[in-house]
């Protein structure tokens, strides 16, 4: 089947004939460095696009406000808003008058922006000379204008990397300048992310270096011992000439030698007179490497490196020449001599080197590094860019890399290395609970094949190790990743159209939790969960193992423990308790606490002993319920970037505001999930994992403030044949609803109904009556984050607790065509089926929330809740608010048959 | 007429990792055109671009399959090219293409002895996955009467409504499932030229079936011949000769 018989884009979920397909990207570490490479970046504030280095022409940038190619929320927004002016931005930096190429990058992700485009360009006192980079964000094409070896990459998550090589025109030009239009042309304008600008010598893209006040240079010594090294980063350090001038550049952090006279010479460690600071042990160290650039001109080559001993100078035996390695003006290049054949080398300490790399004086070079090593890894002994792989864990530099994984058979498009090894997806999506605050974790296992072969995706250098790659896939990922716990895996489903569009795709985020596998049969099961599963692996407060120094009386108002101990607590402004005592701290002194102000939350001031445990409590004071919630998650290890912070926000607005604010103090290590449960249930709400949003979510399950058109689902229309099952809920019917708070203690049993001072109830006495139900189930909570001060919000838990499970629910399986696939979790739909039908038998409309939904490629599971929360529902209308229907979105009184004047149904009281 | 069927699995670029021209950054490796997966791409960064056989000896060719492309879609034309030494001084263009589409494609040209090289022109870089340049293997009779080549089985889904209405239906892709069956081939046949390359290829690795290399050059199938063959004797020197194979359909 070709791409060109798939669908347009335009009906891509919605069209009768759909080619699905399940993408699995599972985001892992990669070494951005190249093995024993070095590369300077020569922009500043390579990442912080925001910073006054960067010269604004309308471009509004702000930073960290995604995730960064590094894993880090460290990318930038640009942001062209304005029609009718070509907004930019751009940094420069200072160049010689010349002819060498330079080669410029950046990273680019898709935002609102149409055609993104990148200046390159030498100017000010000369011919201006400029190239150009043009990404067009709707194809995806990305061409040049001027300039040479273009490079795309694309890299993680939507992040493009383009690079262009640009050769100054030696007319006088003293600026190389990099400019970045976020929008192309002046009529229209768009946003674009970016990230992690560089300018770097020579036609070769080097690897990505961070900078921020200055240039920065980034070396891999994977495999190196050595005995000497000079990077020459902050000043030309020891190095003397004979014959030639020597200067430093601090934005290209390299010696420059220019030769001035026949016979010029370079020395290393003030060894030009006698005897310098070197001292290198010659039978272990005995390869001499140079990282060195010819800037200019034509001089003859020499090549040869002098050492000199404690014993002799710069005799003419003591010396090895390289044959010319063909320098070319511009182009950085390793250089290397062997004295592992020199008798005199190795039986010496050498104290001194010097380079006579030419004759005469007809040019210049650039001089990156000098570095005497041991012998080098053989070529083919290279890392494989993982951590666990790397040879100089000093310099890793975290990257990230996407390893794609789809189902055998599925339409990808020419170019994309997608590997067919998904055989199945399987597991249970978030679902609502029933009673809960915190919503059942998603799993997700994907079944995968394993197979021999080519190592060309996940082995940087396979073309030059010595032997094949050994193993399978899965064997050598995994031996190369066993950190892979936690990685981010990216779950994409969408519809195959022509041109491919990943906008048809919905995608879900996980993390990895396990890999099983490849068992006998070559098969291996990844466990995917959402991301809420780190707050069952943390603790709060984290325990801490902090004792005593001393006895510490009832009055006393420091305290001391162990030494050592003292820096667990530092900084972090918060309680301790110390057996069954509260304790705010003023302040910590190295071990020692001081203005301790005694007997917190309830807690009774009490002498404890040397030796006592000094456990770090976290206390909330007078804080918003989801200020709180939001606290936990991000302690959790959960950043804001991932948690609907906005959700967050709205609910506070509209459902809870200053009856909810928490003062709560947790004494001992806990779940995070635990205390979010908890928090959910006081908030009437369900804190849940949303993968499409891919952000922790809130909803609270209460009437909606604002009405709003529910879709309907029926028989005729959206459920699948055959697939609706309904089942009564009659265990999760209650008529009262209690909440018991006011922790009088914060360190007493929270299971003990004793130790709270308030209980507030509600109680539908219309359902227990023998005409209702007839019956009396009554739901208690105990809660430890309410005080009596939140007598409000504990009346209006319990209201809302009985609303929605006053009658019965019931649950709704069905399946649904993903034409269908508008709705997330907690949402409202209507419903009608024959499955749930009215005293007369006809199919009864019904309000249901969505308690589960899975996408399955083919078909959508959902779990539906009928619901007393759907209707009309709104605030009270403040003074002043135009009548019906001028107004609809605050609340009207209807007529007698609970109409409005329109003839739409009347708002709900609850 | 139609031509005799072709097994096509010979590939110079994998007698050693062939050298490209250039490479565009990410993971499109030269050497992945000769690992038989339509799944891994070779990509250059500069157009025009080759690939060369870089094993450094001379050997035949007279085919030359590619699998997996959009020089179709990037108006690319793919050349093979020979030489006698290496490319040094002798550059010789012995087929070209320029497809209008995506399919696969197959040329066929008289066997020569060269070093081999591919070249791709044109404005836009082309992505290939499988380029296979060899020795044909014919089969020595045509297929037996049944054999179907356009057949197709769908794997997906069709969704009704209660009420049976039409949803909407996911196709994932098709399926063609035949058996490759030939009728009184020569033992000496089976045991000089089919066991070899069952052994060296055909049991282990996907290849190429081209059931009318005349007519019908670009119905090229990418076939794993999972569940073996069966040769049972038509008495004498001649036998049948029957290898069930299965490959996405076209």
């Amino acid at each position: 089947m070709s791409i060109a018989e798939h669908p347009a884009r335009t009906s891509a979920r919605t069209a009768m004939h759909r080619i699905p397909v399940v993408i699995a990207e599972a985001q892992m570490d990669r070494c951005a460095l190249r093995y024993r490479e070095n590369n300077t970046n020569q922009l500043l504030w390579s990442d912080d696009l925001s910073n006054a280095a960067w010269i604004k022409g309308g471009v509004q940038v702000t930073p960290n406000v995604i995730t960064a190619p590094d894993g880090t929320l460290t990318g930038c927004l640009l942001d062209d808003d304005q029609v009718g002016v070509l907004e930019q931005m751009y940094q420069r930096i200072t160049v010689p008058d010349d002819l060498l190429n330079r080669t410029c990058s950046i990273y680019l992700k898709k935002y609102t922006a149409l055609i993104t485009r990148i200046a390159f360009q030498y100017a000010i006192g000369g011919t201006t000379s400029v190239c150009f980079i043009f990404v067009d964000w709707l194809t995806m094409a990305v061409t040049n204008i001027g300039g040479s070896a273009l490079i795309v990459e694309d890299v993680v998550d939507g992040w493009l990397r383009v690079a262009i090589t640009l050769p100054n025109n030696a007319t006088g030009n003293t600026e190389l300048g990099l400019f970045i239009l976020p929008e192309s042309t002046a009529s229209a304008i768009g946003g674009v992310y970016a990230w992690r600008a560089q300018i770097n010598d020579g036609s070769v893209l080097g690897h990505p270096v961070k900078t921020e006040a200055a240039s920065t240079s980034r070396m891999c010594r994977g495999g190196v011992s050595t005995a000497f090294f000079d990077d020459f980063y902050a000043g030309i350090n020891e190095a003397e000439v004979t014959n030639a001038t020597l200067s430093h550049s601090t934005i290209r952090r390299t010696l420059t030698w220019t030769p001035t006279a026949a016979d010029p010479q370079l020395y290393m460690a003030t060894s030009k007179s006698t005897p310098g600071t070197m001292t290198v042990d010659g039978a272990l160290y005995h390869r001499v490497r140079m990282r060195v650039m010819k800037l200019s001109g034509a001089p003859t080559w020499q090549g040869v490196c002098y050492f000199r001993t404690a014993a002799t100078g710069y005799t003419g035996g003591n010396a090895v020449t390289l044959a010319d390695p063909g320098l070319v003006d511009g182009e950085w290049q390793v250089l290397e001599w062997d004295f592992s054949a020199h008798a005199t080398w190795l039986a010496s300490v050498i104290t001194g080197l010097r380079f006579d790399l030419c004759s005469n004086f007809a040019g210049a070079y650039a001089i990156d590094y000098v570095d005497v090593v041991k012998v080098l890894a053989v070529t083919g002994d290279e890392c494989y860019n993982t951590f666990f792989t790397c040879q100089d864990q000093d310099n890793y530099s975290r990257m990230l890399h996407a390893d794609k994984y789809c189902m055998p058979g599925s339409s990808i498009p020419a170019g994309m290395t997608i590997r067919p090894y998904i055989q199945s997806v399987a597991g249970a999506s978030t679902e609502l609970p029933n009673f809960g605050g915190l919503a059942r974790r998603a799993v997700l296992t994907l079944g995968m094949v394993d197979e021999p072969g080519l190592d060309t995706s996940n082995d940087p250098y396979f073309a030059t190790r010595a032997e094949p790659a050994a193993g399978s896939y899965w064997t050598r990922w995994l031996a190369r990743n066993p950190n892979y716990a936690g990685r981010f895996v990216k779950v994409r489903r969408g519809f195959v159209v022509d041109p491919w569009d990943w906008n048809t795709f919905k995608d879900e985020l996980y993390v990895i939790d396990k890999i099983s596998g490849p068992d006998a049969n070559g098969n291996v099961r990844v466990v995917l969960k959402d991301p809420l599963k780190l707050t069952d692996r943390d603790k709060i407060p984290l325990p801490t193992d902090g004792e005593l120094l001393y006895d510490v009386s009832i009055v006393d108002v420091t305290l001391t423990v162990k030494t050592g101990k003292g820096v667990q607590y530092a900084g972090i402004d918060d309680h301790i308790r110390i057996d069954d005592e509260v304790i705010k701290v003023g302040a910590w002194v190295g071990d020692t606490a001081t203005g301790l102000v005694r007997a917190q939350f309830g807690t009774i001031a009490e002498a404890h002993d040397a030796d006592s445990n000094v456990q770090l409590c976290k206390s909330w004071i007078d804080q918003d319920l989801t200020a709180v919630i939001q606290d936990i998650e991000n302690t959790s290890g959960i950043a804001d970037i991932n948690i609907d912070v906005a959700a967050l926000q709205a609910a506070e607005s509209a459902y809870f505001g200053n009856a909810y604010k928490i003062t709560a103090c947790i004494t001992d290590p806990e779940d995070p999930s635990k205390l979010l449960d908890e928090l959910g249930v006081l908030g009437n709400a369900v804190i849940l994992w949303d993968p499409v949003a891919q952000k922790v979510g809130f909803r609270v399950i209460a009437p909606e403030p604002v009405g709003s058109t529910l879709p309907l689902w029926t028989d005729e229309r959206t459920f699948i044949d055959g697939s609706v099952s309904v089942t009564p809920q009659d265990d999760a019917r209650i008529t009262r609803s209690y909440l018991r708070f006011g922790l009088k203690n914060v360190t007493d049993d929270k299971e003990e109904p004793k130790f709270y001072s308030v209980t507030r109830g509600n109680i539908d006495a219309a359902a227990e009556d023998v005409n209702g139900y007839g019956d009396r189930r009554p739901d208690v909570v105990y809660s430890r984050w309410f005080r009596p001060q939140n007598d409000g919000a504990a009346l209006t838990y319990t209201g809302r607790r009985l609303t929605r499970y006053r009658d019965a629910p019931k649950i709704i399986q069905a399946k649904i065509d993903p034409k269908d696939y508008d709705r997330t979790l907690g949402d409202l739909v209507e419903i009608e089926t024959t499955q749930l039908v009215d005293q007369h038998g006809k199919p009864k409309r019904t309000t249901c929330l969505v308690r589960k939904i899975d996408d399955k490629g083919d078909v959508i599971d959902v779990h539906l809740e009928t619901t007393l929360l759907g209707g009309r529902r709104a605030f009270i209308a403040p003074a002043g608010t135009p009548d019906y229907p001028a107004d609809d979105v605050y609340a009207h009184i209807a007529d007698a048959t609970g109409k409005m004047s329109d003839g739409t149904d009347g708002w709900v009281i609850t | 007429m139609n031509g005799l069927p072709l097994i096509l699995y010979d590939n110079r670029f994998a007698d050693a990792i062939p050298l490209a021209s250039s490479t565009a950054a990410g993971d499109y490796a030269a050497a992945n055109l000769a690992d038989w997966r339509p799944y891994t791409w070779w990509k250059p960064a500069v157009m025009p671009a080759t690939v060369t056989d870089n094993d450094g000896s001379i050997q035949a060719a007279d085919y030359c399959a590619v699998f997996g492309h959009n020089l179709g879609t990037v108006g690319a034309t793919l050349e093979v090219r020979r030489s006698s030494d290496g490319f040094v001084a002798n550059d010789v263009l012995v087929t070209s293409i320029t497809p209008a589409g995506d399919e696969p494609i197959l040329l066929t040209f008289a066997t020569q002895t060269a070093t081999w090289r591919i070249k791709v022109t044109g404005a836009v870089a082309p992505a290939l996955a499988i380029v296979s340049i060899g020795s044909q293997l014919q089969l020595p009779k045509y297929l037996a009467k049944g054999f179907d080549p356009t057949q197709r089985k769908p794997v997906g889904q069709s969704n009704r409504s209660m009420q049976g209405q039409p949803l909407g239906g996911s196709l994932r892709y098709e399926q063609w499932s035949e058996s490759i069956d030939l009728r009184n081939v020569t033992w000496s046949w089976i045991r000089a030229t089919w066991l070899p390359a069952w052994r060296t290829h055909l049991k282990h690795t996907p290849w190429l079936f081209a059931w009318d290399p005349t007519d019908h050059a670009d119905e090229l199938v990418l076939v794993t011949a999972a569940a073996g063959f069966t040769t049972p004797t038509n008495g004498g020197t001649y036998a049948g000769l029957r290898v069930p194979v299965s490959g996405v359909a076209l």
